[in-house]
């Protein structure tokens, strides 16, 4: 069965015939399937999807296939592409190999070459993932900067490990003092775009008055005060990754601005009638719940979902308390002067004690504060302040609400099993029906139909009425 | 040459779903040849050309796969002539299918 949590394939061709006919094959087959018509389109599309291989038309007007594959590979060097191509263009099929094309195929096409060499590219670059995954592991590195081992960081590390091949747009979730710059940072210093900036922007510390220019530059004159022309922060992190800090904290007017720009992809520096373009990486955080300022009307959604491409939660301190003391350590080391050795027993059992509703940056704290009241080798529990020391043990204790008992014994897959035999007996076997009361698409409809095994449920459903 | 009055009943199973949608785009593109030729547009003549010499064959249409190649072929030439003739040939198989439009 196929792996759900690989991503959907890309189709682009400039050809709309071919196009349908790679996504009906493609769908029977269970993959979700995005369609593309050109190389300019697929490029905009990496940066909103990641998905687990590219099927890429290498004659298209415009930017055209070979440009798209090499900018692909350049950006995304684990993610396979498989070129299509007329029978007769030998020299293109081996310059699109040397490009890092991973397979080709010829056209017309054939049906079960394509799946077979669809699945083995899958599975290649799943493959390739998983060998980064467990080396990384073996090796027992983490990201450089980040401490943690715990279960919760581990997915975390996953998530990177998958990031840090793309060029997809990311928003990253978590409370204040959770460490969203050090990941965003890890993002950039470990993706394609390492060579370039890295620049970092703190929304909510930039007076309103000032947004714009901060963000798209000014020239000279513009306003009072303005008596350079200066670079904003988007061009500055051209060939990089700008990091938006504090999305949440952004005005109704400011909001419209950034949409504006992320839609058209050029901006203008206050004052100045040139169109200006960037090419770099957004990454943005935010410690607010979005979807709840969404609901309020104090987010706008179209802004949301251009930054929540691939959403990144970061736990926060007391979900990943394992990791306390390796953390506390760190701290000892990288803030001390060599005195204070480590962090005693004792204390430590107050550490893990505590909630940490400032996180990581609160732990930080306390260790600084410790390490200058501390008279021996060790952080004793009396270095830390009275609040600490009374700390009360927090439950890990959860359970499920006495509600939703009847569902015990009942997977999300029996239900939705369930749900589409239904509409498809309710209907006949008509499989658009079907899909319209699911509300679905074809590509979701086959899909589901292939893992639950219902593929010949249409035909014995028409042949009964 | 003469095509069998059933041709829809012939395209594969698996491609009946998708025949509708095929002769969609297989009418406006073919509406917009003798356009393209006035204005000797042989770039997007050829791209038509090599678009359809592709997807043709999935639905038995072997004639106009032919027509499809000879068109790509004329089209790279600049072959006026033989564009034109290919697009007279084009638009007559059109009819035997019974897409052209009805004058």
């Amino acid at each position: 069965m196929r792996d759900e949590s690989t991503g959907p394939i890309f189709v682009v061709d400039d050809d709309p015939n071919q196009r349908m006919i790679l996504e009906h094959w493609l769908s029977r087959e269970g993959y979700d399937v995005v369609l593309l018509e050109s190389g300019e389109a697929c490029l905009e599309a990496l940066g909103e999807e990641l998905p687990a291989a590219i099927c890429l038309d290498l004659n298209m007007p415009g930017f055209g296939g070979m440009n798209t594959l090499e900018h692909v590979h350049e950006h995304n060097p684990i993610l396979p592409v498989i070129v299509l191509t007329s029978d007769d263009a030998v020299d293109s099929v081996v310059k699109a190999m040397r490009l890092g094309a991973r397979d080709y195929l010829t056209k017309p096409l054939d049906q079960t070459k394509l799946l077979t060499t669809m699945a083995n590219a899958v599975e290649v670059g799943r493959l390739a993932m998983r060998v980064s995954q467990l080396e990384r592991e073996a090796e027992g590195r983490g990201y450089p900067g980040i401490v943690g081992n715990s279960a919760p960081m581990k997915a975390v590390f996953r998530q990177l490990d998958r990031l840090c091949v793309s060029d997809v747009t990311v928003l990253i979730h978590g409370e204040s003092g959770t460490g969203k710059e050090l990941i965003a940072n890890a993002i950039h210093a470990n993706g394609s775009r390492a060579r370039g900036p890295f620049v970092a922007v703190n929304l909510a510390a930039v007076p309103e008055t000032l947004m714009e220019s901060e963000l798209f530059g000014h020239e000279k004159g513009a306003f009072t005060g303005a008596i350079n022309r200066r670079i904003g922060r988007f061009e500055e992190a051209n060939k990089g990754t700008l990091f938006l800090d504090e999305i949440g904290e952004l005005s109704p007017q400011v909001q419209v601005k950034l949409l504006r720009v992320l839609q058209e992809r050029t901006f203008q520096r206050v004052g100045g009638s040139a169109k200006l373009s960037s090419d770099f990486r957004l990454v943005t955080a935010s410690h607010r719940d979005l979807e709840e300022e969404m609901r309020q009307g104090r987010f706008r959604q179209d802004l949301y979902f251009r930054f929540a491409v691939f959403e990144l939660d970061l736990p926060p301190l007391r979900a990943r308390r394992d990791d306390i003391p390796a953390l506390s350590r760190a701290f000892v080391r990288q803030l001390g002067d060599g005195r204070v050795e480590n962090v005693s027993t004792a204390a430590l059992q107050i550490m893990m004690a505590y909630d940490w509703p400032g996180n990581i940056r609160e732990l930080q704290n306390l260790i600084q504060r410790a390490l200058v009241v501390c008279n021996g080798k060790e952080i004793q529990p009396e270095d830390f302040p009275e609040r600490m020391r009374n700390a009360v043990p927090a439950s890990s204790s959860v359970e499920a609400p006495a509600e939703l008992a009847e569902f015990n014994d009942t997977t999300l897959e029996d239900y939705s099993r369930r749900l589409v035999t239904n509409a498809l007996t309710k209907h006949e076997g008509n499989a658009s029906a079907a899909m319209r009361e699911l509300n679905i698409g074809r590509t979701r409809f086959y899909r589901m139909l292939k893992k639950f095994g219902l593929e010949g449920k249409i035909e014995e459903l028409r042949q009964v009425k | 040459m003469s095509l069998q009055n059933n041709w829809r009943e012939q395209v594969a199973p698996d491609f009946q779903e998708l025949l509708p949608d095929f002769l969609n785009n297989l009418q406006s593109e073919s509406a917009r040849l003798a356009r393209l030729l006035q204005r000797a547009d042989f770039g997007e003549l050829a791209r038509i050309g090599h678009n359809f010499k592709g997807s043709a064959g999935y639905f038995g249409l072997t004639e106009l796969g032919q027509l499809s190649r000879a068109l790509e072929l004329h089209s790279k030439a600049g072959d006026k002539p033989a564009v034109r003739a290919t697009i007279e040939a084009w638009q007559a198989l059109l009819v035997r299918l019974e897409l052209a439009p009805e004058r």
